[in-house]
């Protein structure tokens, strides 16, 4: 076996009773979008099928990222994706890595002017393709572990879950869908990593919001088989893909020239777990690498019927804290225990969302101090502030949501200060795109960036001094810092000028 | 035909000959470094010569430019094949005639279309040189937006970034800023000239949003590009003066405090975990020796850096230095963390617990404590001995002072190449990286 294929993106376009979207072409749009690093726009309405499979091949000796693009009628995305190809191994603002390999029905004889040309291309420069006959082989995995996203029904599905702006949560999920393929098929790098978290959390603020929303319309997610498969086969993937490739890539890249991702933190777990890809051959990697997806989707399968039976069982309050972290938990658990019984050894951290642990029992030791040492506040603006990290995602802001839901009642407005900084533009754009969209309208949360720079001290001063400029002592719920100290240290003492000694309560660090 | 017309001096040139392209404003070296390599960053991924911005019969653009050397056309040839890795504007490419520079994709134009082009660039170099001494990263990142980033994504940045600059700039009116670094009005001039950039480069790359640029009447358009271009150059002159860090007011403020005193200098570094040793092993296997416990940057770049440091503390003449490694809660592989640095700074001691320190500073008598951060450290950790300290010297009527070493810094340099980027090397440490430091004097303002 030399290709294995782990996750399959089928889009078409959806007309719901009331809504028409191009769910395709919308999805390749934010896919470019986001895998460019926001490099690329364009618009992609003639698309209106698509049907990829991601997965690993054997080039060389290594085990190198792979798309399978089936072609599908008479659309344009071959030379969109000959594009993200070029991101894929060329472009160095892209943080994609893989291999594009173009599915093929046999032709008798190329004979139109605008085949030609592209036939040629073929020929010169042997670009990969496949035949449909072999390309059915390689996702038989796919189907036997229901590994599909099927975009289009999942959509509908959602649809039918929802109350609110149908559009915009649907536009949410599709960004969250491009996310995760932009994550899955990125390198080792530590942005890279970086994007495996975030793309992580999201898919699982996706389902956490989608599972209290079902809840609230009395809708029994178990039976959205499209929702629940989706979900699933996202977070399989990226458990695998971090789990497996990832210290496989590490330990050959790490040996052969030094990284900078053996020194980032999120990498600690596969530092545990890195040696045990020594002397690995490419073919016994990609033998692990289809046991344990299969494992951990079958586990993830397992986890989420449970989940939707506990959260609807518990008379947890919908929208608390207390569901996302029963929801996070349980994920995480999930993981370690999955870990620990495939390589026989416990893992003391988790990359992908291990952190998001430490940071709800923050902010719930936060919740019981604030209502220890202060009245409950009845605002009508109320201000949170926060420093963007690569981790950034829409799950942490929920977190903070939830956290000002549960403690300043019948607030209006909440602006959501972020400063920025030049490495997680990314992170603020994606977080913010994703929020809008799933955000409920009751509540109006405007998020504010602040461009801050990493390196100047003196510059990082003024402007922290400008953004808590911005804060009202009164208004402010929580001030979360976290990253860099030349970010991190002149807003917190600037703070402290402001909040005294309420700067205990208002400000934590992560 | 080509012919470029440099208006520099604020007015615009309208011509009615048509394919003419104005130049109304060049920037010259313009650094692009990649936004996600911030820990091992050590040059730019390409560095353009010029950008241009111009007007083709009136509409708004912007060009890259490359000054072509005859005498290294390897090197220009190289940023050909360079070029493959990015996309960005069109590139103009300068050359005198009869340079030997032929490659396809020749958008390339004879100086002597450009005669006012040299000594216009030779005045911007020197004017950016000396706005760059100030700081230089929201550049680097505007031009990263402008040059790369879709329309879309690039308004929404450069937005945030003008409210940033906006904000800023009205407190530094009103809020006491470190004084002996920088003059504030310089400081002032220096983040309206940023916000002053930004909003012509959003004209140019016709970003628009929120409504603020509808070019419903093109005369009014004209006015507020003539209005904004002229501000910059206004601003521009500003820097005429020396805008150099005052690194020896620095010291000399240093030296007020620390000479004859008792001086304690509490040391955060950052933290780094050792090589697991499956890792160092595969390493070692295959050939290579590792002669570090921790990593390389580690033991020769910062701690030689930190050692430097010492020294130059030491050069100040205190009555007595007492240095401590704040090694709070490092448990497990950091234990071998601690060690190097026990091992290679020579008197270092360690704080190993909040207690520790608490204990330290109610039992020795210190007149001025020094914090230093060497890039980043475990924030709650940090935050504790802050406070700690900050107690301490108000209970007891002390100074202090909080100095916080950037990861890298980038800073001027001179040539026609204006930017590069430093990290932690030897006598760099207190040239470069400390201009660009995070420095606060202690007492802090505010709470206990």
């Amino acid at each position: 076996m030399d290709v294995l294929l782990v996750s399959k993106i089928k889009a078409t376009k959806c007309t719901l009773r009331d809504l028409s979207i191009n769910v395709c072409g919308e999805l390749l749009r934010y896919f470019l979008n986001m895998a460019s690093g926001y490099t690329i726009s364009t618009t992609t309405r003639n698309v209106d099928k698509l049907e990829l499979s991601l997965g690993y091949v054997i080039s060389g000796n290594e085990v190198d990222k792979a798309v399978y693009y089936v072609e599908l009628g008479k659309s344009s995305i071959y030379s969109i994706l000959t594009g993200l190809e070029y991101l894929g191994t060329t472009n160095i603002h892209s943080p994609l890595r893989f291999k594009l390999i173009r599915v093929v029905r046999p032709f008798i004889e190329v004979a139109t002017p605008h085949i030609l040309t592209p036939a040629h291309l073929s020929l010169k420069k042997v670009y990969s393709i496949e035949t449909e006959g072999e390309y059915n082989e390689f996702t038989k995995y796919i189907n036997s572990n229901k590994l599909c996203c099927n975009i289009g029904d999942f959509v509908k599905e959602v649809a039918g879950i929802v109350r609110g702006d149908k559009a915009n949560i649907i536009d949410s999920l599709l960004r969250v869908v491009a996310l995760y393929m932009t994550a899955l098929l990125s390198g080792i790098h530590r942005y890279s990593l970086a994007l495996r978290q975030i793309a992580f959390q999201s898919v699982v603020y996706l389902y956490l919001n989608l599972l209290e929303e079902s809840a609230r319309n009395k809708i029994d997610l178990s039976e959205k088989q499209h929702v629940n498969n989706a979900i699933s086969t996202m977070l399989t993937t990226l458990v695998t893909d971090t789990y497996i490739w990832i210290p496989y890539v590490m330990l050959k890249k790490v040996g052969a020239h030094g990284s900078e991702l053996i020194y980032t933190i999120a990498a600690n777990p596969l530092r545990e777990i890195i040696h045990k890809f020594k002397d690995k051959k490419p073919r016994d990697v990609l033998c692990m690498l289809e046991k344990f997806n299969a494992y951990v989707k079958k586990e993830i399968d397992t986890l989420l019927v449970k989940i939707i039976k506990d959260v609807t069982n518990q008379n947890l309050v919908y929208g608390s804290i207390a569901v996302l972290e029963r929801v996070v938990n349980d994920v995480v658990n999930k993981i370690r225990d999955i870990l620990s019984s495939f390589y026989r050894k416990p893992i003391k951290y988790e990359s992908l969302i291990g952190r998001y642990v430490h940071l709800i029992k923050e902010v719930r030791c936060r919740c019981s101090t604030y209502r220890l040492c202060s009245e409950r506040t009845t605002n009508d603006k109320v201000q949170v502030l926060l420093t963007a990290t690569e981790q950034l995602n829409p799950l942490i802001i929920d977190l903070i949501i939830r956290y000002c839901n549960e403690l300043i009642h019948e607030y209006k407005n909440l602006s959501v200060l972020i400063a920025v900084t030049p490495q997680t533009y990314f992170n603020y754009i994606v977080t913010k795109e994703i929020l809008q969209g799933m955000c409920s309208e009751s509540r109006n949360i405007n998020i504010q960036g602040y461009i801050i720079p990493t390196t100047e001290g003196l510059v990082s001063k003024i402007i922290a001094l400008g953004i808590v400029g911005n804060i009202n002592k009164k208004s402010l719920a929580i001030a979360l810092i976290q990253g860099n100290m030349i970010v991190a240290l002149p807003i917190y003492i600037e703070l402290r000028k402001i909040l005294g000694s309420d700067i205990s309560k208002k400000v934590m660090f992560i | 035909m080509f012919r470029g017309i440099i208006e520099l001096g604020g007015v615009l040139n309208y011509q009615s000959n048509k394919n003419l392209i104005t130049i109304d404003y060049v920037i010259p070296s313009v650094n692009v470094f990649l936004l996600d390599q911030v820990y091992t960053l050590s040059d730019a991924v390409r560095e353009y010569d010029l950008l241009l911005l111009c007007r083709l019969n009136d509409e708004p653009i912007i060009i890259l430019g490359e000054c072509v050397s005859p005498d290294n056309i390897e090197n220009e040839i190289a940023k050909w094949f360079r070029d493959t890795r990015v996309w960005h504007t069109p590139i103009v490419w300068i050359k005198d005639k009869g340079t030997q520079l032929h490659t396809p994709l020749n958008l390339n134009i004879s100086t002597t279309h450009l005669r006012s082009l040299k000594q216009c660039l030779d005045e911007q170099i020197q004017a950016y040189s000396n706005i760059y001494n100030i700081g230089i990263e929201l550049f680097n990142f505007l031009y990263y937006i402008v040059l790369y980033l879709t329309p879309n994504a690039a308004c929404r940045l450069v937005d945030i970034l003008l409210n940033s600059s906006i904000e800023a700039s009205k407190t530094i009116e009103t809020t006491n800023i470190n004084s002996y670094i920088i003059n504030r009005k310089l400081l002032r001039v220096y983040i309206e000239f940023i916000h002053s950039l930004s909003e012509v480069l959003k004209i140019y790359r016709k970003m628009y949003s929120e409504d603020r640029y509808i070019i419903e009447n093109e005369r009014l358009f004209k006015d507020r590009l003539i209005e904004e271009l002229n501000k910059l150059k206004k601003l521009e002159k500003s820097f005429q003066v020396d805008t150099n860090y005052r690194l020896k007011e620095l010291f000399d403020s240093l030296s007020k405090h620390i000479s004859n005193r008792r001086v304690l200098l509490l040391i955060a570094p950052q933290i780094t975990y050792p090589l697991p040793s499956e890792i160092r092993k595969s390493i070692e296997e295959s050939g290579v020796r590792i002669p570090f416990t921790i990593s390389y940057r580690l033991e020769r770049m910062f701690i030689e850096a930190l050692i430097r440091i010492i020294k130059k503390i030491k050069e100040l003449e205190p009555c007595s230095l007492k240095t401590y490694l704040l090694a709070i809660n490092w448990r497990g592989t950091l234990e071998d963390l601690k060690e190097v640095y026990r091992r290679s700074v020579q008197g270092l001691e360690v704080i190993s617990t909040p207690n520790e320190l608490s204990k330290l500073l109610g039992s020795e008598f210190f007149d001025y404590v020094i914090i230093l951060v060497l890039q980043d450290y475990g924030k709650r950790e940090f935050i504790n001995v802050l406070n700690m300290v900050d107690s301490f010297i108000k209970k007891n009527n002390k100074r202090g002072v909080l100095i916080v070493l950037p990861e890298i810094a980038y800073v001027p340099q001179s040539g026609s190449r204006l930017v590069t980027a430093v990290t932690y090397i030897r006598k760099e440490v207190l040239s470069r990286l400390l201009s660009r430091a995070l420095i606060y004097e202690m007492p802090l303002q505010g709470e206990d």
